[in-house]
């Protein structure tokens, strides 16, 4: 086996995307310590760099002096293509060291469409796809993040995977595997006793049976030392957890390249479309102090220029207004810029922006997600069409003119007339620009309406819902564009092959491992790229594993039917789930439950005192 | 403001950074070094850094230039001891000296470069190419200007100096060449040259380029920038 050298990076795209050294990296002598890990994301590298948590993960095992964690991406085809031509190895960013030679190797899961990449990197790496193929000189392959919820697309490939939060797990997982270590390793024996840690899953101590109509008869365990329920693992309170404040400083610029300051965890606002706001519950806080000292910190370390303050909803923050202010003034001097990447639709959330960007005024991007308020009540998004009105309305005041609007189609129960209110809506705020005297508004009105296709998820009440069909979301499509007169807006959507797969894989169960199996077999890989996704390998691996899209995507299913991530326990209670859906059939809302507590099932799992934790003290 | 001559270098393990990415890190260096920087006034505040000349990705250097603007006078030591601190494995620099406000900016003094060029081949194509530089007939290739007007250039004028070595399997060419804004020669123009009158030079071997000075001309003299700055200024410094 060979390895990159000067004479393959110098024919590559930015080669510094594979040479590391960057400011920051983790040095230390491989032969110091016990636990060689590398974390491995299904992207490339200027994506991964651009993922919060995998940053999180890398710090807090290297605080760890018996572990070295190095860093593993999915390279670019040019890479890939010279790889295999010359018989190259994937090797860490670090040392350059072999993937196959780590102990363990950690996949971050973000999105079901990186599935693909993540067989390709234990492809290239040289070790068996299969779990049950390896033996105790491959790594335990282990996996995490969002995604992991439902994990049993991914359980041929993955040895065990994290439930939740990494921080107090990792720490957990690590000292086991230094154990076994020492004791002389073994895999099954170590994953039988990992399988004891909470929020581990391993997928071989469970062996799953179907029905005649496919659906799951039962799921049961094959050693008593897997638990019967695999509860969600999180970090109680978020002050209290190392946050990382020497950073890697990328060369090679990654898609965000800024400083992400974490605010809170968890989302209380309740759109029924939405996974993370559900998996991420409870609400957690860092408190305004907290984050002021881990910012002055993070940019004396890193010499970034950007910070950006990130959550599921920003403008959330219980002192928001006070932290803004605070870092604003602080930073004044030094030409360092501030940005909230998810604002509320609302006059509030305007103006706080406003602060941040006096003088420059990017674009500004609301999210109303529908167009009807019928079809915001359904999905429960708590806006007003008055609220959309006067935020667009208030900024255009301020003096923006570029306005983005992210809508959805294909939701459940949504109508024709539906489609058409995402038009109207923004012919609608087009008119309050023009409502603005011209003296007191910019000029260059431009409105970039995106929609994107609605995919129901795991652990949302929309998990039950088929996913809409190709020929109503054309139909729909049109709707929208044969509805908007205004020039000043322009009109996108995305396609629907990508999300027809999507839907398959993120509500599937282990028979669906087959299909992304055969799919990378017949060249499927960097499905979220537009310029490389194969759509026709798909389709071949569908007809050569029998999957059937109406089965996974299309199907209506019914309540009792057992789900293949139910052995999950994130929290929210099922019948919670089951009573969001059926107020959403009638469109009828629920309250950010900040108003008063839903009983949505966390506190049930997590104490009485784990939601809002933080926010007391703020 | 205070204008430094700053000396740095670009390292085997960071030659395949672009300019643009090592322009950045530099900045963040700075930010982390705690030094204050001159931003440009208008609409979008830029750093006062001014770069002699860009490096290609693969290229690295011993001996690159800029010139910073900051907002107080800083020891000459102070300041190189801070930001070698702080800097990424890779980028070092070498040397600080404060100027004048008004000195020329480091691509105005860029008048040549010295070059060390590292191509693999066997003793064959170094004789070929020690014949070539031992010539004196003219070094021609066809260069297409940016609107797509094809003309032949002669690049042995911009050869200043050359000295070649045979080093286990490597042919390393030393050329110090005609650099900055008015005559100026491309190495890649040289590679070019040497590929098409020679056996060829073997396309999927990395040749390593090295950039080991820049120069001004002071006083008929062919002195580094550093040097320049030195002797120009040591007295009102």
């Amino acid at each position: 086996m060979n390895r990159i050298t000067d004479d393959i990076l110098f024919k590559v795209d930015k080669p510094s995307r594979y040479t590391g050294g960057e400011y920051n990296m983790k040095v230390k002598d491989p032969e110091s310590v016990d636990i060689r890990f590398v974390h491995a994301f299904p992207d490339v590298y200027e994506v991964g760099m651009s993922h919060l948590g995998s940053r999180i993960l890398y710090n807090t095992m290297n605080m760890r002096s018996d572990t070295y964690c190095e860093r593993v991406y999915n390279p670019y085809p040019d890479m890939e293509k010279l790889m295999r031509e010359n018989d190259i190895t994937l090797t860490s960013i670090e040392t350059g060291t072999p993937v196959k030679e780590f102990d363990i190797l950690g996949f971050a899961l973000l999105y079901e469409m990186s599935y693909t990449n993540l067989l390709n990197i234990l492809d290239l790496s040289g070790i068996p796809l299969d779990s049950d193929s390896r033996s105790n000189d491959d790594p335990i392959v282990m996996a995490g993040g969002p995604c992991a919820v439902n994990p049993e697309p991914l359980h041929r490939f993955i040895d065990f995977f994290e439930i939740g939060e990494g921080e107090y797990m990792m720490d957990d997982v690590l000292s086991l595997y230094a154990e076994h270590k020492k004791k002389g390793f073994d895999r099954k024996a170590f994953l039988e006793d990992v399988a004891r840690i909470e929020g581990i899953y391993v997928p071989s101590l469970y062996e799953v049976s179907y029905k005649e109509d496919g659906t799951i008869k039962e799921m049961v365990r094959k050693s008593e030392k897997a638990p019967e329920k695999v509860v969600k693992r999180i970090v109680p309170v978020l002050d209290e957890v190392a946050y990382p404040t020497d950073l890697i400083v990328p060369f090679c610029e990654p898609t965000h390249d800024r400083i992400m300051m974490e605010t809170f965890r968890g989302c209380t606002r309740g759109c029924r479309f939405c996974m993370a706001g559900m998996i991420y519950r409870p609400v957690r806080e860092k408190t305004t102090d907290k984050i002021m000292e881990l910012t002055d910190i993070i940019m004396k370390e890193t010499g970034y220029e950007e910070i950006s303050l990130t959550s599921l909803s920003t403008c959330d923050h219980s002192n928001i207004q006070m932290l803004v202010e605070n870092l604003v003034k602080k930073y004044a001097d030094q030409k360092v810029s501030i940005s909230l990447p998810s604002i509320r639709v609302d006059a509030f959330s305007v103006g706080l922006i406003n602060e941040i960007q006096k003088i420059r005024k990017t674009g500004l991007t609301f999210a109303p997600e529908a167009g009807t308020q019928r079809m915001r009540d359904i999905i429960n998004k708590n806006v007003t069409e008055e609220d959309i009105l006067s935020a667009t309305r208030h900024a255009f005041e301020l003096g923006w003119s570029t306005i983005k609007l992210y809508t959805m189609i294909g939701l459940p129960y949504e109508t024709l007339e539906d489609a058409k209110g995402i038009a109207l809506l923004a012919e609608r705020i087009s008119k309050e620009y023009f409502r603005v005297p011209k003296e007191n508004r910019n000029k260059n009105l431009k409105i970039n309406l995106s929609t994107s296709i609605f995919i129901p998820k795991p652990f949302t009440p929309f998990q039950w819902v088929p996913q809409d069909k190709t020929e109503n979301i054309l139909e729909k499509v049109y709707e929208i564009k044969h509805n908007l007169k205004n020039r000043s807006i322009e009109f996108s959507w995305h396609e629907s092959d990508l999300s027809l797969l999507e839907a398959i894989v993120s509500r599937g169960d282990r028979r669906v491992a087959d299909l992304i199996l055969a799919a990378f077999k017949n060249g499927a890989k960097m499905d979220g790229w537009t310029e490389y996704f194969n759509y026709p390998a798909w389709v071949k691996a569908m007809e050569e594993t029998g999957i059937d899209p109406n089965f996974y995507a299309y199907r209506q299913r019914e309540y009792d039917e057992i789900l293949p991530w139910d052995f999950i326990d994130i929290g929210v209670r099922k019948d919670y789930l089951i009573e969001e859906n059926e107020k959403a059939k009638t469109a009828n809302v629920t309250r950010d439950c900040r108003e008063g507590c839903l009983d949505c099932g966390v506190m049930d799992v997590y104490g009485r005192e784990a939601c809002f934790n933080g926010i007391i003290l703020n | 403001m205070a204008l430094y001559l700053i000396k740095y270098t670009k390292d085997d393990e960071i030659k395949f950074v672009g300019h643009l990415d090592l322009l950045k890190s530099i900045q963040r260096t700075i930010t982390r070094a705690g030094i204050d920087i001159e931003y440009s006034k208008g609409y979008n505040p830029h750093m006062q850094m001014s770069i002699a000349q860009p490096l290609p990705v693969g290229s690295k250097s011993i001996g690159e230039y800029m010139t910073c603007g900051f907002k107080s006078n800083l020891k000459d030591e102070e300041l190189l001891k801070a930001l070698n601190e702080v800097t990424p494995k890779g980028i070092r620099y070498l040397s600080v000296k404060k100027v004048p406000d008004n000195m020329k900016t480091p691509m105005a003094l860029l008048n040549s470069v010295e070059s060390k060029i590292s191509i693999p081949g066997n003793e064959e194509l170094f004789n070929e190419i020690s014949t070539i530089f031992h010539g004196n007939s003219p070094m021609e290739i066809k260069v297409k200007s940016k609107k797509g007007v094809e003309s032949v250039k002669d690049l042995r004028p911009l050869i200043l100096d050359y000295s070649l070595e045979y080093l286990n399997g490597k042919i390393k060419v030393t050329l110090v060449t005609k650099a900055g804004s008015e005559d100026h020669l491309s190495l890649n123009h040289v590679l070019e040259y040497l590929d098409q009158n020679t056996g060829g030079l073997d396309p999927d071997k990395f040749i390593g380029i090295e950039r080991l000075e820049m120069f001004t001309q002071f006083e008929g003299n062919r002195i580094s920038i550093e040097e320049y700055a030195k002797v120009k200024y040591d007295d009102e410094f």
